[in-house]
């Protein structure tokens, strides 16, 4: 069998539940024990203990000897029982744009005490105790691809009591974490009107005072609010809301890019800008009418439609 | 039955009130139809000596369920409309000089009822509410140095639009502690509905029930509530319902040690109403939700209905 | 686990820290003189360091300490590749590597060292109170372990963490102690040879000068342990355990005689005449075996030498064990070569004259060997002979000075003397060191380093060619209690200033304890497990059975540390919660019935009702019955209640079983 093949076997093996349901208590049937480095290490110097103490019959470094191995049973048992029934319960993330890293935040419990449960991947480890029947971790996982990305294989961990022994769970869950499209970095300016680009879109400064901020350089005499800045030692500037003068509307059949990826990402940056300016903005996809509107509902409605089209650009 | 089992000893004690309870809700499900969750819920409060908040929309039956209560226990009713320009002097009552004698005489206000319907308790000021509910809180108004104790049973049923949010003063969540429980009615089932059209139920309807209990054993009631008996294991399970609201992860404020008492108060009242002198685990649950729906929000402010019952699944007893 | 790079916390330094001082500790003894104050420097270097944050040294600097160390270590033990450099620069390299332990990765190559570093200390000694340092190093250690991998509060002794390491060693010890007694051991060492952790050499030596005896008097340790076969121990002043024989003297200090010969067996004497007794040794770092006079052959122990000691073939660096048989005789009969002869009766020429003087006019009076020997004998019994611990030094001509100057002294200066005077007399004598006495405690005699004695014998020869060995003890003419009840109930003085009677006392009440841990522990070897084997009727032959052996005992031991664990580990449910689980089994057939079991009996019951209506009245029953027995305040009449619950639920069960079909 060649090493990849037999690798690939392990991994099938590995995963042979296929995607579950949480929440899922990890019972003895699915932890998996092996020493680990440092485990490793204290059973190289216990065989050296052992070879030293048989050959010389030294009945007590035998005893030192033994009662170590006891302990490493020991220490095996309780590492097995402290992963043991331990339960995952569910697992969280909030959308993220494709390309940042998704945080997705394990809910686990158990109902006794358990103490360095862990996780850990290339990008991040986080350990947690669970002493009050609940506890969350935290772990990263890369976004891959718009849409629906369903959760990695998640592997819970354990070495206490004293790292002499890894025990680990696999689970991989049902859920998946909404990935939008990556935001055109820097963004474009926005479409005049139907959306057509490469033209300027005015824009109206609003009547509306939002707020007083300190003088900067550059400010125009007209925005200095008078009163305030009699009272105070300080020069105070009128902030006024700046409001699209047009609506927005962002119509995808009338972008005349040549990728599906690159116009849905100029869309998702256009989307971004609107809300950041609180500016009325419409997402126009076919099959898709968000209509005119603003606030992070609508944005998210948005979005959600951007990374799901044409069914989330998985491949 | 085949063997008659044998009847505990404790519920034979308090049969009677049972039976008249029994006849209370049935009567009172006579007026509000399919509610029988929500009835049992406003009289175990109304035994465990708290008070109520209603959320519903207007016309759910909020007024017809208070006058039923408060008709079928033969307390006194009041009701008021509270209005953004109402002063607490309105609520709780107002000194007034009285030239010939010389002193203050007090006009008591509506307050000095037993049983006090305030509708739209938000569309008041935080003033008249603060004023309010602090006379719930201590049963006793003071005035100008004189205290006047409210009637001994004392009881309020305040309402609230969820909706219609212009021009209301959301109570702030400290106040909302003081009362011991809320619920929604909701609308009724299909069936139901039909039924309220049904000339059977209309002629019923402006009929006052009569009155099968009284202020005095509703007091006696009370007292006795108070005994029933709570073993450790049930307590342990009450602390860790407690313990896991205030460890949830979606949960912006757990239970305070008030509400803990509450929940203790409510459940000792649906296991005195059950006939029974000690509390079990289904009555904490069955109280769990009244008494935690007002009282937990999520970060983002929403009510975290959704969450206590997840709690409650998440907790098993056995 | 912490990140393997991760940096230590001041408490982590202080477990190892811990570790490594309690590990090296008993071994100081035998370090150079430089060890402890570089450990001492290392250490609180280490600490000064962590408390000002500041970082690793180069490594170049601390390779050139290695080395340094290194150069200190050859420099005070020697350039040999002996195994007990290799135990300092062992020892050595784990105190300098605290130096260099910032980070986790070395604090566990620091923490299991410290193992390997307790086991090196009983490669020198394995005496019955080292199993405290052994069980306290390897607890630190452990500890130290744990604090690594995990501190589960800042309190720098976590009362809980410490109870848990406790915990983890105590359930190891079945596991120790299990495999102690079956794991295969080894007949003889692959390499190297065991003897040689030897603690220096203690006893009785082949040499005797004034004072060697005095030092051996200081020492209350064991020398060894005799068990009579018939249980029965001679009288005190019997007991002579013959050691080395000393026949050159040069005029201060005596020394042995070169034999290449050996002795005949006695093969005339009877089972009836012999005494049969079993000698547990403890190490001497020398070939002296210990006999009654007279053994009668060596049988097989060692070499039996023409003056009648035993010598052993190999070194005695190990618990020495041998059964012998003597025959408690006056008279010792044996020819006595010209050559032999000659060297008996050499003694410093052209000195001590005075002695010699008396001697000849000793002779004058009465020429008959056994005459001289009394009038000796009387000198030292009626003239101001005293018996002293603390004589005072003698120079030059010692047997005169002795005579006739100081005149006090202690075994050896009477020995020597007396032994002297005889040569001068023309009567064969030499001297005989070993041990004279021991304490019965019951169980066995202690002979302990303190009841060193030497003594004296002469050649008498009544008719020419054949004459006899008589063992002549000039001590016994001085002190004759010295003889008779030991050496140190003769003792008015402290011998040194921690020489209690109670402490005395203590250590030979403890000497039970540590004969029992020699029995069992120290000695315990190859033919030790195959008598146990035998004895719980398992006979091994072949490496096959040993294998499935082993198995069969690992698999057996996994158990035996599952079983607890699991046992705590379980859920655990009282009577009631247990017949509420009964009830949830009958119904485990409908899984969304049973999904509603944790929700509590209340919920579960009103389900089941709704499922099936005809378990209706019983189950109304139960519950209210269950509720009352569980929660209420004072649940009357609990054992019937309970019984009547069981026979309920039991008639409810098939009324939910017999459902199961559609």
């Amino acid at each position: 069998m060649t090493p990849r093949l037999f690798k690939d076997r392990l991994q099938r093996f590995f995963n042979r539940r296929g995607k579950e349901r949480l929440p899922v208590v990890f019972d003895w049937r699915r932890i998996y024990v092996l020493p680990s480095k440092p485990g490793l290490f204290f059973a190289s110097i216990w065989f050296l203990m052992m070879l030293a103490g048989l050959n010389f019959n030294n009945n007590m470094s035998l005893m030192l000897v033994f009662l170590l191995f006891g302990l490493a049973q020991v220490v095996l048992h309780k590492t097995f029982f402290n992963l043991r029934n331990l339960r995952l319960e569910q697992v969280k993330a909030d959308p993220v744009f494709l390309g940042d890293a998704i945080t997705l935040f394990l809910q686990v419990s158990a109902d006794d005490k358990k103490w360095q449960i862990r996780t850990e991947n290339d990008l991040t480890d986080d350990t947690t105790n669970i002493t009050e029947q609940s506890s969350q971790l935290t772990t990263l996982m890369p976004s891959l691809h718009r849409g629906w990305q369903a959760v990695d294989r998640i592997k819970l961990m354990t070495r206490f009591p004293l790292g002499l022994f890894t025990c680990w769970v696999y689970c991989t869950p049902q859920d998946a974490v909404l990935v939008y499209p990556k935001p055109e970095d820097p963004c474009p300016p926005f479409p005049h009107h139907g959306g057509r680009e490469g033209e300027q879109t005015t824009w109206v400064k609003g009547e509306e005072i939002s707020s007083i901020r300190p003088y900067r350089h550059g400010d125009p005499i007209r925005d200095i609010a008078w009163k305030k800045s009699a009272q105070t030692e300080q020069t105070w500037v009128k902030e006024f809301k700046q409001t699209q003068g047009q609506y927005l509307s962002f119509d995808y059949a009338q972008m005349n890019l040549s990728n599906t990826e690159l116009k849905l990402s100029r869309i998702t940056a256009w989307v971004l800008a609107a809300e950041l300016q609180q500016a009325e903005y419409q997402v126009l996809l076919p099959g898709f009418d968000s209509g005119m509107s603003v606030g992070e509902k609508h944005l998210h409605r948005c979005l959600k439609a951007l990374a799901l089209y044409q069914s989330g650009g998985a491949s | 039955m085949p063997n008659k089992p044998v009847q505990p000893a404790s519920q034979v004690a308090t049969q009677h009130e049972a039976h008249t309870l029994e006849s209370i809700i049935a009567a009172v499900g006579q007026k509000i139809l399919d509610k029988e969750g929500a009835i049992k819920t406003v009289i175990a409060s109304l035994i465990a000596g708290g008070h109520v908040l209603l959320e519903d929309l207007p016309g759910l039956g909020k007024t017809t369920l208070a006058t039923a209560v408060s008709q079928v226990f033969g307390m006194d009713f009041k009701r008021i409309q509270l209005t953004s320009d109402m002063m607490p002097s309105d609520v709780l009552g107002v000194s007034i000089y009285d030239a010939k004698s010389q002193t203050f005489s007090y006009h008591k206000g509506p307050i000095f009822t037993q049983f006090l319907l305030a509708d739209e308790l938000n569309r008041a000021t935080p003033k008249t509410q603060s004023a309010l509910l602090e006379a719930m809180a201590e049963s006793q108004v003071s005035m100008d140095g004189q205290t006047h104790r409210l009637d001994p049973v004392f009881f309020v049923m305040a309402t609230q639009n969820p909706i219609d949010e212009a021009g209301t003063y959301a109570l702030p969540q400290s106040q909302l502690d003081r009362f011991l429980v809320s619920l929604s009615l909701g609308y009724p089932d299909q069936n139901n509905e039909r039924q309220l059209y049904s000339a059977d139920y209309l002629s019923r309807f402006d009929e006052p029930i009569a009155a099968l209990s009284s202020p005095t054993q509703l007091l006696q009631w009370r007292e006795q509530c108070r005994q029933v008996h709570a073993s450790d294991e049930v307590l342990d399970y009450l602390q860790l319902l407690i313990h896991k609201t205030r460890n949830h992860s979606e949960i912006h404020q757990g239970l305070s040690p008030r509400a803990g008492l509450s929940l203790f108060r409510l459940a000792q009242s649906f296991a005195f109403m059950d006939r029974r002198d000690f509390i079990t685990p289904a009555d904490l649950q069955q109280a769990f939700f009244p008494v935690c729906r007002h009282r937990l929000v999520t970060h983002d402010g929403r009510l975290a209905a959704e969450l206590i019952h997840n709690i409650l699944d998440d907790t098993p007893v056995i | 686990m912490a990140r393997i790079q991760s940096q230590l916390s001041m408490k982590q330094l202080f477990w190892i820290t811990f570790a490594v001082v309690l590990a090296v500790l008993p071994q100081l003894y035998r370090l150079p003189i430089w060890f402890l104050p570089m450990a001492l420097m290392v250490i609180s270097y280490r600490f000064y360091a962590q408390i000002n944050h500041i970082k690793k040294a180069w490594n170049t600097l601390l390779m050139f300490l290695a080395l340094l160390v290194l150069v200190l270590i050859i420099f005070s033990q020697g350039l040999t590749l002996s195994r007990e450099i290799s135990v300092t620069i062992l020892i050595s390299m784990a105190v300098l590597k605290l130096l260099e332990t910032y980070t986790m990765r070395d604090a566990l190559l620091v923490v299991m060292l410290c193992y390997f570093v307790t086991m090196t200390r009983f490669l020198y000694s394995q005496d019955l109170l080292l199993i405290f340092y052994l069980l306290g190093s390897a607890f630190i250690t452990t500890h130290a372990l744990s604090v690594l991998n995990y501190e589960k509060s800042a309190r720098w002794f976590d009362r809980q963490q410490i109870k848990s390491t406790a915990a983890s060693l105590s359930l190891a010890v079945p596991f120790a102690i299990l495999f102690f007694l079956v794991f295969p051991r080894l007949g003889s060492p692959i390499w190297g040879s065991p003897d040689f952790f030897g603690e220096g050499k203690t006893g009785i030596s082949d040499t005797m000068s004034p004072g060697s005896i005095i030092e051996l008097f200081m020492d209350d340790s064991p020398a060894f342990r005799v068990t009579f076969d018939d249980g029965v121990v001679p009288p005190n002043a019997q007991l002579y355990w013959r050691g080395p024989v000393l026949w050159h003297f040069d005029g201060r200090t005596w020394s042995r005689q070169k034999h290449n010969s050996l002795r005949q067996t006695m093969r005339q004497y009877g089972d009836a005449e012999t005494i049969a007794y079993q000698i547990e040794q403890e190490n001497t770092g020398q070939n002296y075996m210990f006999s009654l006079d007279y053994v009668t052959d060596s049988a097989g122990k060692g070499f039996l030498l023409p003056d009648s000691t035993l010598y052993s073939m190999t070194t005695i660096n190990q618990l020495r064990h041998y059964e012998l048989k003597s025959v408690l005789l006056e008279r010792f009969y044996q020819d006595l070569s010209d050559h032999n002869r000659r060297l008996l009766l050499t003694y410093p020429a052209n000195q001590n004259q005075r002695t010699l003087a008396l001697i000849r006019q000793w002779q004058a009076e009465d020429p008959n060997p056994l005459a001289v020997v009394n009038r000796a004998l009387q000198k030292f019994n009626q003239e101001d002979f005293y018996y002293s611990f603390t004589p005072p030094p003698l120079e030059g001509e010692v047997i005169d000075e002795f005579l006739f100057e100081s005149r006090r002294g202690f075994c050896e200066h009477y020995a020597s003397t007396f032994t002297i005077m005889m040569r001068m007399a023309g009567i064969p004598a030499r001297v005989v060191t070993g041990y004279q006495g021991g304490i019965d405690n019951g169980e066995y005699l202690l002979v302990k380093q303190s009841d060193a004695h030497a003594w004296s014998e002469v050649y008498i020869e009544p008719a020419q060619g054949s004459g006899y060995w008589m063992r002549i003890d000039p001590t016994s003419m001085v002190a004759p209690e010295r003889v008779e009840s030991g050496s140190q109930n003769i003792m008015t003085e402290k011998r040194h200033w921690i020489d209690f009677e109670w402490l005395r006392d203590t250590k030979e009440s403890l000497d039970k304890y540590r004969y029992q841990w020699n029995q069992w522990v120290r000695d315990f070897n190859v033919s030790k497990q195959e008598a146990l084997f035998k004895a719980i009727g398992f006979e091994y032959r072949d490496g096959k059975t040993l294998a499935l052996l082993m198995m069969a005992i690992l698999l057996f031991t996994a158990l035996l540390t599952l079983i607890p664990m699991w046992w705590l580990k379980r859920q655990r449910h009282h009577t009631l919660q247990r017949l509420y689980l009964q009830l949830v089994r009958t119904i485990k057939h409908n899984p969304a019935l049973y999904d509603q079991h944790r929700k509590g009996i209340e919920h579960l019951t009103a389900e089941i009702i709704k499922t099936y209506p005809e378990s209706e009245p019983r189950m109304q029953h139960f519950l209210a019955l269950y509720l009352q027995a569980r929660y209420s305040k004072q649940a009357p009449k609990k054992q019937q209640l309970l019984q009547h619950l069981q026979k309920t639920l039991n008639q409810i069960k098939p009324i939910l079983q017999a459902s199961k079909a559609p």
